[in-house]
């Protein structure tokens, strides 16, 4: 548990859904499947694998952006950022209702906001700078206190967390992290998922006391 | 060291400046497992205590636990022991404030938390100043109607690292709020399959109650009514024979209005209580939630004390037996 894998721009359909694979037997119990260039009919095909796939060991498959997408492949849920949608026109789309609805939060306030507005998950960051979002200032484990604080509903930590950091940022309050890089472009993904992740909840066992 | 004067549960007391929280209660003769201790308005952690100093002036609320002795009557639920037998919800109090005090007042080990709101207007969904930490959370499903959205927000729920812990909720009938039978049974099995802890949400009847047994619920926990009526306990007859049939903690779940029906439903056998809106909607919260919190110690107590049977004919308190007549 508590690994969410969000897979990398890198690779076409076999070579993620390989990755995927591999992330899988190591720990990972969400999978988010964004593809930012990906054309829409391979990105159909990848998800339809990723969906056995997912279904095989148990955990969901979230689909990053397109609503269509989630519901094309019988996906667990869609990830939306803050310019995608709002979670409650998601909501009320046909064949919605039973799905799960994440958004992508960057502030205090941002992490609030998308508590009230019927989001099911929040994913709070980049805590780390993040080559995966360039540009965009990271948060710091200032903010995943805080949100650890108030929040009552699943929430990840996300960016730039890999096996050196990941302690800091269960001290800091997570209890799950996502994660792009440290999993996805590992030589041996497989192995990388079961590091962290067993680091994850080794440091959570830590801080129970 | 030099004697000061502090405020103790709102009378003055004279205690040695500087002397630990530890010492204090010693001199107190209060247990530390046995107390809550707010000093000047904030919780201290237990393991603060010897670290804590009191001075001149400052506030101290003692706060005993109404629970049970522990270890020896806990509530194992899954696997997990639970001293108090109310379980105590987060939802409709008017502010985290009042919520805060309601929870030092009843000392509950586990409360529950929505995934997903049912009501997004005006909920609130942050339990901000609530250290979450000190209680086992009950992520509810409420808010999914059919057993694939309750599964899948178990599945986050787990993914998040809320805990294996799920009361399974699939509203069948968006009036009455009342549960889904069959959506119920069906998201109880597949979560089972999963290793989840699975308590599930029913309304009183028997058969149901059984069947969400059988599926491998960890505990069922059927309505006294429904949700936030306060109507208090419907049918004393169907809670006594799930209680008789199912062989895991029947929690009573919904409906209860004021602490005697929870009592009354911990007599018939109910291994516990769950409590919201009575508690978040009373005039005065925390008195109620500590009002609950004693009614279900005294309620399991009369429960393991056996009632007297019951008789149609009069007979005297005092025994006549061998005086003259």
């Amino acid at each position: 548990m508590r690994l969410y894998l969000i897979t990398g721009d890198r690779g076409d359909e076999v070579e993620t859904a390989r990755i995927v694979e591999a992330a899988l037997e190591g720990g990972a119990s969400v999978i988010q499947l964004r593809k930012k260039s990906m054309p829409m009919a391979e990105q159909y095909r990848l998800a339809l694998a990723l969906r056995i796939l997912t279904r095989e060991h148990e955990a969901l498959l979230i689909i990053n952006d397109h609503a269509d997408l989630a519901i094309a492949a019988d996906a667990d849920g869609v990830h939306l950022g803050q310019d995608d949608l709002p979670p409650a026109a998601v909501r009320s789309l046909p064949g919605f209702e039973a799905r799960l609805i994440g958004r992508s939060t960057h502030s205090f306030a941002q992490a609030q906001h998308a508590v009230h507005d019927g989001t099911d998950y929040v994913a709070v960051g980049p805590v780390y700078p993040t080559p995966t979002k360039e540009g965009r200032p990271a948060v710091g484990t200032a903010l995943v206190s805080r949100v650890a604080g108030i929040i009552d509903r699943p929430w990840v930590a996300v960016g730039g967390i890999e096996l050196d950091n990941v302690a800091t940022v269960v001290d800091a309050g997570a209890a799950a992290v996502a994660v792009v890089r440290a999993v996805y472009d590992a030589a041996d993904p497989a192995e990388a998922a079961r590091r962290l992740h067993e680091a994850l909840v080794t440091r959570l066992e830590v801080a129970r006391r | 060291m030099s004697q000061v004067t502090v405020t103790l549960n709102g009378k003055p007391r004279t205690v040695p400046d500087g002397v630990s929280l530890l010492e204090l209660l010693e001199q107190l003769d209060v247990q530390p497992s046995r107390v809550v201790v707010e000093h000047n308005r904030e919780i201290r952690r237990r393991d603060d205590f010897d670290k804590t100093q009191v001075h001149a002036g400052d506030e101290l609320e003692l706060v005993y636990f109404v629970g049970g002795g522990a270890g020896d009557d806990a509530l194992v639920v899954g696997g997990r022991s639970l001293r108090s037998r109310l379980i105590h919800g987060t939802g409709k109090f008017a502010s985290n404030e009042v919520l805060a005090r309601c929870l030092t007042a009843a000392q509950p080990d586990m409360i529950t938390v929505a995934i997903r709101r049912l009501n997004l207007e005006g909920g609130r969904s942050e339990l901000e100043g609530i250290d979450l930490r000190r209680y086992a959370l009950l992520p509810n499903t409420a808010g999914a109607t059919t057993a694939e959205g309750a599964v899948r927000l178990a599945r986050l729920a787990r993914a998040a690292g809320f805990s294996d812990f799920i009361k399974v909720e699939v509203v069948g009938d968006e009036d009455t709020l009342l549960p889904d039978p069959q959506a119920t049974l069906e998201a109880t099995r597949q979560l089972v399959k999963e290793g989840f802890i699975v308590m599930a949400y029913t309304s009183d009847d028997v058969v149901q109650a059984i069947r969400l047994y059988e599926a491998g619920a960890a505990a069922v926990m059927p309505g006294a009514a429904p949700i936030g009526t306060t109507l208090g306990l419907q049918n004393l007859l169907n809670l006594e024979l799930i209680v008789s049939k199912v062989k895991v903690p029947v929690i009573v779940d919904a409906g209860l209005g004021v602490p005697s029906e929870a009592a009354r439903c911990l007599e018939a056998g109910a291994a516990a209580v769950l409590v919201n809106t009575a508690i978040a909607r009373a005039q005065n919260p925390p008195e109620m939630a500590r009002a609950f919190a004693e009614a279900v110690v005294a309620g399991r107590r009369a429960f393991k004390a056996g009632r007297a049977h019951i008789g149609l004919k009069a007979v005297a308190s005092s025994p006549v037996e061998g005086l003259p007549v």
